[in-house]
């Protein structure tokens, strides 16, 4: 447990040095911004919408720029030769890369809460992000294993984004309205996440959000054992080869 | 404390083994030398040995136990010193220290290696700020600080400066003094010369030869010595037989009436076997 906790600190002291917090806060600031200039008093529905797109794009980006980082600096090797294991090192990864959505998603709560209406539970809607944060972070992580660099990652985010995002998003704001278009956004595990985050407003039915949540849980599983799995073909590719 | 039997390895991607059933043994207590030019497969046998890539064929047995039956407790251990820098470069060298230190049960005192790699006044500096002999230096510092009973050095010297690269050396003997042991790859054979009990050299995958410096020196050496003496204004060079130098009249009179300039005998340097054994002309 002492070796996981010091990962977690590790981490955070990196995304801190590596000015990643700064970058992930500025996004947060934007996002405060877009809250004061909309013309709306409640924004109890628009909090989850733009925790939807900050927590995707953001847990995915953090995991992949910090993962490139330590293969660019090597020091994924002295990691490897440490007495850790595989789910220490992902897991304590996933869990320091969910902070800064947390952070951002206070910033956004407690701005809401002084200058605006929002009748959210904040607590809730920390329990959606923890997942949906979970669920990215690990796409970032598989993202990451077959990212050259930056760019190849940042065009990795960009095929995700437009592939499983953009669709969802034009969905939710009835930007398309074709009723098979709205059925097929089902299938994205993306609908699932906005629908778990959106439930937090009151706007999604119960039995909807029970199945959104088992949804991302399994393909949280599957994707940690992806994750996992590969982690090895993924360390030899570190060691130089 | 090693046996290796019969190693081979192929990455994935390649069409030939890497390792080509390897087979040596590495006793505790000694340092022992893998040398050879680059890419025959001496940074991937370490590899193997640090269980950094697996999949190979053959066994590798450390204390008599098959390695693949080790877990992590393994990495408490050994000690790696990559070739290349491995820290946080936005950190100080002092944080990335104490961050990797809490990752063992047992940690040296890392700051008493600092002082001895001449480090200790830069700690609190950025690793992105220091030279590539300093970020060497802290590669070892890094190796050393689980207090390993086995380390791993590739190249631990590359890039020092002589007084440092003097330093290091000393730190290795003291280590070896203390019961530790050591596997060291490098192509300075200096470092070899001074450090190694036994040493092996590959070629394309192999070993093609294992033995000690001083063995290897007489083995590939001529029994022979080299004079040059002067003859009036004139030096001259004789070359003579080692056998039965002392009946060798010439010798002997060239000896006693003549004035020597240099006298030397004819074995090969460890540069000279290393470039005989692996068929390189120079360091690849």
């Amino acid at each position: 447990m002492n070796r996981f906790v010091t990962l977690i600190k590790g981490e955070i002291i990196r995304l801190k040095r590596y000015n990643l917090f700064a970058a992930s806060l500025f996004v947060s600031v934007m996002w405060v911004g877009v809250l004061h200039f909309i013309d709306m008093e409640n924004v109890t529905e628009i909090i989850p919408q733009l925790v939807f797109i900050d927590v995707t794009t953001v847990a995915m980006l953090l995991v992949g720029v910090t993962f490139i980082y330590e293969r660019d600096e090597a020091t994924i090797r002295s990691m490897l030769v440490s007495p850790i294991s595989k789910s220490e090192y992902i897991l304590a990864k996933v869990v320091s890369n969910i902070i800064p959505s947390i952070l951002s998603l206070t910033i956004m709560f407690l701005y809401s809460k002084i200058f605006k209406t929002v009748d959210i539970n904040y607590f809730v809607l920390l329990g959606g992000v923890i997942l949906v944060a979970f669920f990215h972070s690990l796409i970032g992580f598989l993202l990451t294993y077959y990212s050259k660099d930056f760019t190849d990652l940042v065009m990795a985010i960009m095929k995700v984004f437009l592939i499983f995002l953009l669709p969802v998003i034009l969905d939710e704001f009835n930007i398309v309205t074709n009723k098979i278009f709205k059925k097929l956004v089902y299938i994205f595990p993306t609908k699932s996440t906005l629908m778990i985050l959106m439930g937090t407003a009151g706007v999604v039915e119960h039995q909807k959000i029970i199945i959104s949540i088992i949804y991302i849980l399994l393909g949280s599983i599957i994707l940690y054992y992806l994750v996992w799995k590969n982690f090895e073909k993924y360390a030899l590719r570190e060691s130089g080869e | 404390m090693y046996k290796i039997d019969s190693l081979r390895f192929k990455y994935p991607k390649n069409k030939e083994d890497t390792i080509k059933d390897i087979s040596f043994e590495i006793k505790k207590g000694e340092i022992f030398g893998l040398l050879g030019p680059s890419g025959v497969g001496k940074s991937t046998t370490q590899r193997l040995l640090i269980k950094l890539l697996t999949g190979y064929s053959g066994r590798i047995f450390y204390k008599g136990k098959n390695l693949k039956s080790y877990n992590n407790n393994y990495f408490e251990e050994i000690g790696v010193g990559f070739e290349v820098p491995v820290h946080f470069s936005k950190l100080t060298a002092e944080e990335n220290l104490n961050f990797f230190k809490k990752l063992y049960p047992s940690a040296a005192d890392t700051d008493e290696l600092l002082k001895k790699v001449g480090l200790y006044n830069d700690r609190k500096k950025r690793v992105a700020q220091y030279s590539k002999g300093m970020k060497t230096r802290l590669n070892f510092v890094r190796a050393m600080l689980n207090n390993p009973k086995m380390l791993f050095l590739d190249e631990p010297t590359n890039g020092i400066d002589p007084k440092n690269a003097r330093i290091i050396k000393e730190i290795i003997k003291e280590y070896k003094q203390q019961g530790g042991t050591v596997l060291l790859t490098t192509h300075l054979m200096n470092d070899v010369d001074e450090l190694c009990d036994r040493v092996a050299f590959m070629a394309e995958g192999k070993i093609v030869e294992t033995s000690t410096p001083k063995d290897l020196k007489l083995k590939h050496g001529s029994r022979e010595v080299d004079i040059e003496y002067r003859e009036g204004d004139k030096v001259i060079r004789s070359t003579f037989s080692l056998n039965n130098l002392g009946d060798n009249n010439e010798f002997i009179s060239i000896i006693k009436n003549k004035e020597i300039v240099t006298i030397h005998s004819k074995e090969n340097t460890l540069d000279d076997i290393f470039i005989k054994v692996t068929g390189v002309t120079g360091d690849e």
